[in-house]
């Protein structure tokens, strides 16, 4: 019974990071899956049969929350519980709990995986998860604060570096922001009425990307790109000025997804101003790690894991010039309800998070496991099919998003356009096909690397004794 | 109900982001950050961190050019595209 009890639940160190890296990997490749289901419906709409789990209306929100909770928090979990005792100099508070966490959010996930093709949906955008899972959620994210502030608490190191600002700040924010953006207290509808409810929901909708995946990902590039360059990070204080500049102005923004909807005035301009002034926090965070990374590119390009890290931030400078300016309500006359959205969509959360990630993946996996990561080279290909996919799919909706604006606001009808997009969207399958496989290549990479044996004692990190003569 | 409820949120937002400052002041968080600057290199060796890379990456950087090209690209379009739609 033991036995049972140390294999689910082990003690060792690196074990629950390890295998929520497993997980992320693995999620990845079904949410992508499930993507390309739905985008082979936009080109051949007949070649599926016509069952309702493959209905467009239960892929998507499939597809987005598999690869929100599946594969992106999965990877920043199993990242937060390798950066938070590195940069604090101790231990993760409770390795059993950690790898209690790991089943259970996989355990989530799971049920993710079977109500929302089985249409058990509250049918709000980002918030589809039927009341029970929203409850499992909020207890799982309520057992990884408890892990941060746990080994925070415990720490040796006094001062707390800018990543574990981000991670706890980041993990209080999504119980919250989950919570009441879900409604949780209305089991039945998950929701308010009316106006009141978009409101809400778009409050919760854009601090999803900006309080909940936004802060894991830049806690990951905080540690990763100093450390891949073997430089310090540019400035503490100007990362803890982003910190701050985030948490005052992403919570005011979500308005702007209402432009045209029948919202009062005030509150559109307010989200509107807050947009643009949200480029405050995200130049904090980019001046910081490019200077960092500046003069040292090459070093950073070496390793797999930083390389992608790196890309996701220019793909994060992309994003988020793209969000002010499609914020502005003249723009939005062209954008909104096109697939151009889709393309910023894909950008921040492909792009930017899902960079940042991978990356994270390939960077940590070696130093929890104590064995170089099983191939570069695989590593490398998959960076350049999850760059050129992604640039694809970002390339062909942008050019159908705006085609599609283009011509409705020369009032031409939908039937019309949609042939025009057909070729785009054969590009958008294509890029994501190349996605897939990247996947693919980074499930066998993670796990050969976990089967492997482990490397010699001269290959493992130096001893901490090393690192005082160089901080101090 | 649905304004009160906003205000509960919006308070206790402000009251932890309060208590957290105040604690971070009188914990000396912002004090040496300097020193912070290093955290995350804890471990490395005077070797890795003098490492010099062993090739240069230029399929990278024009990877990364193109991307960004691209990008601004996407807005420049879009900007004309709304100049002539108003
Ligand atoms: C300065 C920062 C940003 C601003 C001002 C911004 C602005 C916007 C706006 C205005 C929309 C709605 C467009 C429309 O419906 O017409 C939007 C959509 C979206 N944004 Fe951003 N964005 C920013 C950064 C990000 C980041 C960092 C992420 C992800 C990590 C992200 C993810 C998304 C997603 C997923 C959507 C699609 C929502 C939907 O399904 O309708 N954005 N953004």
């Amino acid at each position: 019974m033991p036995n049972v009890v140390n294999i689910l639940l082990p003690k060792e160190p690196g074990s629950a990071s390890r295998r929520f890296f497993l997980s992320a990997a693995i999620w990845l490749f079904v949410g992508v899956f499930v993507a390309l289901l739905a985008a082979l419906g936009f080109v051949a709409p007949d070649l599926l049969p016509a069952h309702p789990m493959l209905s467009f209306g239960r892929l998507r929100p499939t597809h987005i929350n598999i690869v929100v909770f599946g594969f992106l928090l999965s990877a920043y979990f199993g990242g937060f519980m390798y950066v938070v005792p590195k940069v604090c100099r101790t231990e993760l508070f409770a390795e059993r709990l950690a790898n209690f966490a790991v089943w259970f959010w996989n355990a989530v996930v799971l049920g993710i995986l079977y109500a929302l093709p089985h249409g058990y949906t509250q049918g709000r955008e980002y918030a589809e998860n039927p009341w029970i899972i929203d409850i499992a959620i909020l207890l799982a994210v309520l057992v990884l604060l408890i892990l941060v502030f746990g080994t925070i608490i415990k720490r040796q190191e006094k001062l707390l570096y800018v990543s574990v600002w981000y991670i706890a700040g980041g993990l209080m924010w999504t119980f919250f922001v989950y919570a009441v953006g879900n409604v949780v207290w209305e089991p039945s509808s998950g929701s308010w009425t009316g106006m009141s409810d978009q409101i809400l929901l778009w409050f919760y909708g854009h601090n999803v990307v900006g309080l909940v995946i936004t802060p894991q990902a830049v806690a990951l590039a905080y540690y990763i790109l100093p450390r891949a360059t073997g430089r310090p990070l540019y400035s503490h204080t100007l990362s803890l000025v982003g910190f701050w500049a985030l948490i005052v102005m992403y919570t005011h923004t979500g308005t702007h997804h209402l432009l045209q909807a029948p919202v009062p005035q005030w509150l559109k301009v307010i989200s509107i101003v807050n947009s643009i002034a949200l480029l405050i926090p995200v130049f904090a965070f980019l001046t910081n790690v490019w200077m960092t990374a500046r003069g040292h590119l090459d070093r950073v390009f070496e390793s797999a894991g930083a390389k992608f890290v790196f890309t996701g931030t220019v793909w994060y400078f992309l994003t988020c010039l793209q969000g002010p300016f499609h914020s502005l309500p003249a723009v939005q006359k062209v954008t909104h309800f096109t697939q151009w959205v889709v393309a910023h969509a894909h950008m921040a959360l492909l792009g930017f998070a899902g960079s940042i990630a991978i990356g994270g993946i390939y960077f940590i996996l070696p130093q929890v496991t104590g064995r170089k990561l099983y191939s570069e080279k695989l590593a490398d290909y998959h960076f350049w099919l999850t760059l050129v996919g992604g640039i694809g799919i970002f390339i062909s909706l942008t050019i159908g998003g705006l085609l599609q604006g283009e011509a409705w606001a020369n009032g031409e009808v939908v039937y019309r356009v949609l042939s025009e997009l057909r070729v785009y969207f054969i590009v958008r399958g294509m890029s994501g096909v190349l996605i897939l496989v990247g996947a693919l290549l980074f499930i066998y990479n993670v796990l050969m690397t976990l089967l492997a044996k482990p490397s010699t004692a001269a290959d493992e990190q130096p001893a901490e004794a090393i690192a005082k003569g160089v901080t101090a | 109900m649905f304004v009160s409820m906003w205000v509960v949120f919006l308070l206790s937002g402000l009251v932890m982001a309060i208590v957290t400052i105040v604690w971070a002041i009188r914990s000396k968080q912002f004090d040496d950050q300097q020193r912070a600057r290093f955290l995350p290199l804890t471990g490395l060796t005077g070797r890795e961190l003098a490492a010099a890379p062993k090739k240069r990456h230029r399929a990278e950087i024009v990877g990364i050019w193109s991307m960004l090209i691209i990008g601004v690209s996407a807005l420049g379009a879009c900007l004309v595209l709304t100049l002539v739609v108003y």
